[in-house]
């Protein structure tokens, strides 16, 4: 995970770089080119994080309720 | 290895691939520059985003015939997600088209009937998070799942039935031919599949996490 974050960061670092043959022009709307890949990733991320949060706490509460049930199997 | 790592893995392969397309292999526009790189993320999350409310429709219909839990499962997990695309799309969209039309938003027809088709599936999540749970609401929101799908086609047809904006399409059977150069068309084909997978990634994970949820309410009700 770590390393698939360090390679998406290196690829926006070097995104510039990569257009940088656009001119002036292009310079100005770098800005908006990277708010919309990053406003994605960042969504996705946060969804994906979402989901992970969302499942760990279920996990929990199941074992809880499992061990009530077994307590009181009737 | 399992099916829902198998598609993780296989949708970070293919967004690297995407990306490095997008940033060094893809020529720019000659009009739009740049920021017309934007278009091979905004088109595919908004065709996913179609996708996934076409599952919500399918399996609505599904729910509806059959009775089964499964696909209203299936249809909840899919309209969270293609709310979450749909989000995206307009949020691009506007990023597009202040450099393009020197505006955030145009009331143009392709862009109001893209808002409406947000807010009808918002508003199944909310009839979904609000409504009592039981067979009541899953019934309810299986019918706007239904109806809100009908918006799908107009969005795509907008740009041609009326005087539109935004731009006519590029790919599939309603563009002109040779309307996008071959390196452009493999780079949209690539961030398409791309985000079709991590779709499919994210609609296993959804769902599963959606039956564990129902689950828990079911033992919270006996057990709690």
């Amino acid at each position: 995970m770590v390393k698939r974050n360090a390679a998406l960061g290196a690829l926006l670092l070097l995104m510039p770089a990569a257009l940088g043959a656009e001119g002036a022009e292009g310079e100005s709307f770098l800005p908006f080119l990277f708010a919309a890949f990053a406003i994605t990733w960042v969504a996705f991320f946060a969804y994906a994080f979402f989901i992970a949060r969302k499942q760990a706490d279920l996990k929990q509460e199941m074992e809880t309720l499992r061990a009530k049930q077994d307590e009181d199997p009737g | 290895m399992t099916l829902r790592m198998s598609l993780l893995g296989l949708s970070a392969l293919l967004m690297f691939t995407a990306l490095a397309m997008i940033f060094f292999y893809v020529p720019s526009d000659a009009i739009l520059g740049i920021s017309q790189r934007i278009f091979y993320v905004h088109v595919p999350l908004a065709l996913v985003g179609f996708l996934a409310f076409g599952v919500v429709a399918v399996c609505s219909i599904g729910y509806l015939w059959k009775g089964s839990e499964r696909m209203d499962n299936v249809a909840y997990a899919a309209a969270e997600i293609g709310v979450l695309f749909t989000s995206l799309m307009l949020i691009t969209g506007m990023l597009w088209a202040k450099p393009a039309w020197g505006v955030w938003w145009s009331w143009s027809p392709q862009l109001t009937t893209s808002l409406i088709l947000w807010f009808l599936y918002v508003a199944y999540l909310m009839l979904r998070a609000y409504a009592p749970p039981g067979e009541t609401a899953a019934r309810y929101a299986a019918v706007l799942g239904i109806i809100g799908f009908v918006d799908v086609p107009i969005v795509y047809m907008a740009a041609r039935w009326w005087r539109d904006l935004h731009p006519q399409k590029v790919l599939g059977p309603l563009s002109e031919e040779g309307a996008l150069e071959p390196s452009m068309q493999l780079t949209f084909l690539v961030s398409l599949l791309a985000f079709t997978a991590l779709f499919s990634y994210l609609m296993a994970t959804r769902t599963e996490l959606r039956r564990q949820e129902i689950q828990i309410e079911r033992m919270r009700y006996t057990y709690g």
